[in-house]
């Protein structure tokens, strides 16, 4: 499904874009709880995932590459979660959060998930995308 | 009309948003062209107002107001260009908001709906109250 910027991200971006508040750079998370983004949601929304070998990954200023254009988007490599060991647990999507604040930017839905971690060398790859508009 | 933010204030914002770019205050101008905003507009397909008296306004953090909810509104305190003498009258259609760089990079641009306003004497002022909604 398309990403959701909560009003509470919402907040946050407006406070970046108008200079209250500084940026920050971001921290990618999965989230094992089946829920759809909302726009109420806010960090504590998200259950996120503690399956053997996920790590949240860090996503800084030059991480993203952004193309300017109608619409303009940014974009970050692709970024992968790597199970350790024989377990089993389901991801539903990815969220967005800056990494000091722990507050979160965007969530999204896996549109065809969830995806079931069991394996030891599983892989779950996102490529966060953004588009402007 | 609506504000249109333009395709490069659309860039500046996203640099900013994951911290590509370093934080800036905005900058308040006038225009005097009969211009239409448009997603490929820079600060030079505008002309910004010339009359004496006339200089851009900085609008900086504190000044901004932001209310969450369904849509996140932010609003800045009232801002008002009076003029003064010479240079009169001018015709303003609208109003930019620039990074406070120089060469003022457009942000965003809005033109006035029941606009033009022609300042015609002296003490004649034009205010505005500039609004940002995420959605």
């Amino acid at each position: 499904m398309t990403l959701l910027v909560p009003n509470a991200a919402e907040d946050v971006m407006l406070q970046n874009i108008l200079n209250k508040t500084a940026p920050q750079n971001q921290t990618l998370k999965l989230f094992k709880n089946n829920i759809t983004p909302a726009e109420t949601d806010t960090e504590a929304t998200y259950t996120e995932a503690d399956f053997t070998g996920y790590v949240p990954i860090a996503l800084t200023g030059a991480s993203w590459t952004i193309t300017p254009g109608n619409p303009t988007s940014a974009a970050a490599a692709e970024q992968t979660f790597t199970s350790t060991a024989v377990q089993s647990q389901n991801v539903f999507g990815y969220y967005v959060v800056q990494t000091t604040s722990g507050k979160i930017l965007w969530a999204e839905r896996f549109t065809n998930g969830p995806y079931l971690v069991q394996n030891n060398g599983d892989l779950v790859k996102v490529t966060p995308q953004f588009t402007g508009e | 009309m609506s504000l249109v933010v333009v395709n490069a204030g659309e860039v500046s914002i996203l640099e900013l948003l994951f911290n590509k770019r370093a934080v800036f205050d905005t900058t308040l101008h006038l225009f005097t062209s009969n211009t239409t905003p448009s997603e490929t507009d820079t600060f030079a397909s505008y002309t910004e107002a010339t009359y004496v008296g006339y200089s851009s306004l900085i609008i900086t953090g504190t000044d901004w107001t932001i209310t969450p909810g369904n849509p996140t509104q932010a609003v800045a305190t009232q801002q008002v260009y009076t003029a003064g003498g010479p240079g009169l009258p001018e015709t303003i259609f609208g109003y930019l908001i620039c990074r406070g760089n120089p060469g003022h990079p457009l942000l965003w641009a809005e033109r006035f709906t029941n606009g033009p306003y022609t300042l015609l004497q002296a003490g004649d002022a034009i205010k505005i109250t500039p609004k940002f909604t995420g959605e």
